[in-house]
């Protein structure tokens, strides 16, 4: 059986890369004594799919992972002994069975929303988020620099932002923002940070940011649904 | 400090995974409820440290506790150093994130000669003073022990106390004197609680001796300076280790590290008897553990950390009588979960690779052996009991399961050696290349045979038969390894170790307390990670020993005195010095001196010294 398990990264376990995350989950599974099932051939390895990999450093309340099982097993009594079996700060929040053929999870999410909370610098003009936000948005194009294995180049990321929002709070500004994800590139939210400041103006303190991530979706009929809904 | 760190100097570092801490089946103790802290320290970087089964068993162990509790802190890396010195933060524990200075003992272990700077750099990123006499009643103990301790004069001035031998003997007892100074009486007077610990048998306090040099600079005598100290302090062993405690909870590594496995403890100790071997000595004798413990063990250690390989570790685990059984048992227990069974190392014979060959998954990529000379009569020499014969068969029998590389470990520099045991290696490389090849040819493979010739310099240690050899000259070293590369056909790859780092190792390995002042100078030039290719350099070592007014070939290139007082001498491993000359004397004669698991007797007094026996669960062989 294949089953669809939606879970959360606590700050406790932001640090870990994907690969650490993927070992994390096949130690998990076996304390768990759940029977994943293992690919033939001569490497066998665990059935196990991610979706898109989370940045080092980010939380999040939703992600997803594939896991097919060798003998079915009730979700709800799946995701009580994962639970178990998981670190402090990996929480499995719903999870659902995969009946018939999916697309992989890394193939088919296209869009993903972060909250952001940066604390804006001390002494600056009182500036108007809200404002600075909007002309961000009305540009044709936000062009960042970003780091690829050729070095820093040139990016426009104007086409990957579907939405942008924020507000001051406490002296940080929380943003809001949904960003292309998934296999046609995607858009991080520390760039669109960056436009903020670079382009705008707006004297916000980058090292000192908190990024979540709070929503992977696919689309379904021309609409956003996360993929659990979609099964 | 742990929010500062976790929010402004861990997204700043480049593996912040090394310093969370909170590993499954890491222990986070209250610290209010118990009464002695102690830190395990380990003098190289988290992924290597984690792999060293010796923190896992003391982690367990002192954990297990009611009274005691151990974390960890591990060398930290470039970055992460450069980021606590610049926001004036002290090395901290990877558990509670505390200061090193909120504990009572920081234990300190010494793996290897190269990594003693980095315990220098360690304690002043903690904000301790370097040396034991400047630190008074105030700092945490810093104990040390593991195979360097055993001649752990070059360090001397930098510790407090040194535990020989087993851990899992002596430090529970230190543990013990530590707690009741702790609860019974209300200043901690250091000297009088080192007097105490060195009532315990397997306790070293360096500062309880006096050395006495000879007018050339050698040590002529190491005498206590204190009644009631011993003259020599013989290290601890664990007798039986069924009974002995062993990690069933092992703590599990977010990121991957050097060794990521489970791993199971078959023996201790290994009397084959290779006169160049530190290790073999140092843990004699040896001790099996009984399958049936082995196999409960490691169903536990699956069950507990989800790992799905076990490694069979020891010296020598093809010597372990009842491997094939065990190996038997352990596979028809967990194959079907996914798990794999593992060898850390092969003899090189035909029984090693059809084991191999049995216990491999998935590619067959490489497999090891280590003749470690060329040449029969040098194997001789060094009583490494391989043939030729069993070598040949060994990789013959590789080639034919399917494996299309073949590495060969070699010293360079072992005692006797000539070019003509050079040529033997490239020899014997050449051999198992065309081996190599007619198998392919005859199976029709694609993939190409790769043969490896790794040599490393040889380095003469403490407590070995051939302590008392030199290594040989920096500049023989060097048109050594260049006359190897010379004799070997294209079709070989060679590998060799820094020429330098291996002198610097001979230097340390049998050093006195003199050195305690280079390694200052040299860490206060800057040397760190020593043993990394990419931090090592060579000028500024030799900077600190020219401004030390010490000329390290002294150390590493002159022959000592077999009569003469060695700086080692009042530590007792418990292998008798007749027996070491005795060995010395039959190397030269190039002769072997048979495994005492065959039955003979080979006289090393340990047994006998120690109320002991060899513990062979299988009977000899």
């Amino acid at each position: 059986m294949e089953v669809r398990l939606e879970y959360s990264v606590g700050k406790e376990v932001r640090y870990l890369s994907h690969l650490d995350f993927l070992r994390l989950f096949i130690r998990a599974l076996r304390r768990a004594g759940l029977p994943v099932a293992y690919s033939r051939g001569f490497n066998p390895h665990p059935k196990l799919a991610f979706g898109p990999p989370l940045a080092v450093g980010i939380t999040s309340t939703c992600e997803y992972v594939d896991i097919e099982l060798a003998e079915p097993v009730p979700v709800a009594g799946i995701i009580e002994r994962l639970g178990q079996a998981l670190p402090k700060g990996v929480t499995i929040k719903q999870g659902k069975e995969i009946k018939g053929k999916t697309a992989p999870l890394m193939a088919v999410i296209e869009r993903a929303r972060f909250q952001v909370k940066v604390p804006l610098l001390e002494g600056r003009d009182q500036m108007d988020l809200e404002q600075a936000i909007e002309n961000l948005m009305n540009r044709s194009g936000i062009v960042v620099m970003r780091n690829t294995k050729e070095g820093p180049r040139p990016k426009d990321i104007r086409q990957g932002i579907f939405r942008l929002a924020g507000k001051e709070e406490n002296s940080s500004a929380v943003l809001q923002m949904e960003l292309q994800v998934g296999s046609q590139g995607s858009v991080r939210p520390d760039e669109v940070v960056r436009g903020l400041i670079e382009l705008e103006g707006i004297p916000l303190q980058q090292e000192e940011m908190e990024i979540q991530r709070t929503g992977l979706f696919l689309f379904k009929n021309n609409g956003l649904v996360t993929p659990l809904e979609i099964l | 400090m742990r929010q500062l760190i976790e929010n402004r100097l861990l997204p700043k570092v480049q593996k912040p995974v090394r310093y969370l801490g909170t590993e499954w089946n890491s222990i986070h103790k209250d610290w209010k409820q118990i009464p002695v802290r102690m830190v395990f320290a380990f003098p190289d970087v988290y992924e290597i440290g984690m792999s060293h089964l010796g923190l896992q068993i003391l982690y367990g162990l002192v954990n297990e506790r009611s009274d005691a509790l151990m974390e960890r802190v591990f060398a930290p890396g470039e970055d992460m150093e450069g980021l606590l010195r610049q926001h004036d933060l002290p090395l901290f524990s990877l558990e509670s994130y505390r200061p090193l200075t909120d504990f009572d003992l920081i234990g300190f272990t010494l793996q290897y000669e190269m990594s003693f700077t980095n315990i220098l750099n360690m304690l002043d990123l903690a904000r301790i003073p370097l040396r034991a006499e400047e630190r008074g009643d105030k700092y945490p103990l810093i104990v040390g022990g593991g195979p360097c301790a055993t001649n752990p004069e070059p360090l001397a001035p930098f510790f407090d106390l040194f535990l020989l031998g087993d851990a899992e003997e002596a430090l529970p007892e230190l543990l013990e004197v530590l707690k009741t100074w702790k609860e019974e009486y209300i200043e901690f007077d250091k000297q009088e609680f080192l007097r105490q610990a060195a009532q315990i048998a397997g306790v070293y306090v360096p500062g309880f001796y006096n050395v006495e040099y000879t007018a050339t600079g050698r040590v002529a005598a190491v005498t206590p300076t204190k009644p009631g100290i011993p003259a020599r302090v013989r290290r601890r062993i664990v007798a039986d280790l069924d009974e002995a405690y062993f990690p069933t909870k092992p703590v599990v590594p977010f990121m991957e590290t050097v060794h990521d496995r489970a791993m199971v403890e078959v023996l201790r100790g290994c009397t084959r008897g290779c006169r160049f071997c530190q290790a073999g000595i140092l843990y004699r004798p040896v001790r099996e553990r009984d399958p049936e413990t082995l196999a409960r063990q490691a169903e536990m250690i699956l069950s507990q950390t989800g790992y799905d390989e076990i490694s069979l570790t020891s010296l020598s685990t093809a010597d372990y009588t009842c491997l094939e059984p065990l190996i038997k048992v352990l596979m028809d227990k967990h194959q079907h979960q996914g798990a794999s069974v593992s060898l850390p190392s092969l003899r090189a014979d035909a029984f090693s690779v059809n084991l191999a060959k049995e216990l491999q998954r998935g590619r067959k990529s490489g497999l090891t052996f280590a003749p470690e000379a060329g040449t029969q009569r040098l194997r001789d020499v060094i009583n490494k009991g391989v043939r030729e014969k069993d070598l040949l068969e060994a990789v013959t029998g590789a080639f034919e399961a399917g494996w299309t590389g073949i590495k060969l470990y070699f010293m360079l520099g072992l005692p006797t050696e000539t070019d003509e045991d050079l040529a033997g290696i490239a020899d014997l490389a050449h051999r198992v290349l065309a081996i190599g090849r007619t198998i392919s040819r005859e199976q029709k493979r694609t993939k190409k045979v790769r043969v490896t010739v790794s040599v490393s310099t040889y380095v003469p240690k403490a407590h070995t038969p051939f302590q008392w050899e030199p290594q040989v000259s920096l500049e023989e070293i060097r048109r050594k390894q260049q006359y190897l590369k010379s004799s070997l056909n294209k079709g070989i790859t060679y590998q060799y170790h820094d020429a330098e780092l291996s002198f610097l190792e001979a230097v340390f390995a049998k050093g006195d307390r003199q050195l305690a002042q280079v390694l200052e100078l040299a860490w206060q030039k800057g040397c760190k990670f020593d043993s990394w290719r990419e931090h090592f350099s060579f000028d500024k070592w030799l900077e600190a020993f020219d401004e030390a007014g010490i000329e390290p070939g002294i150390y590493a290139n002159e022959p000592l005195d077999p009569a003469a007082t060695l700086p080692w001498d009042h530590l007792d491993m418990g292998v008798s010095k007749r027996f070491l000359l005795r060995e010395r004397e039959r190397a030269f004669k190039e002769s072997l001196t048979p495994d005492c698991r065959e039955g003979r007797c080979g006289g090393c007094d340990v047994c006998q010294g120690f109320g002991v026996d060899l513990v062979l669960k299988g009977g000899k062989v």
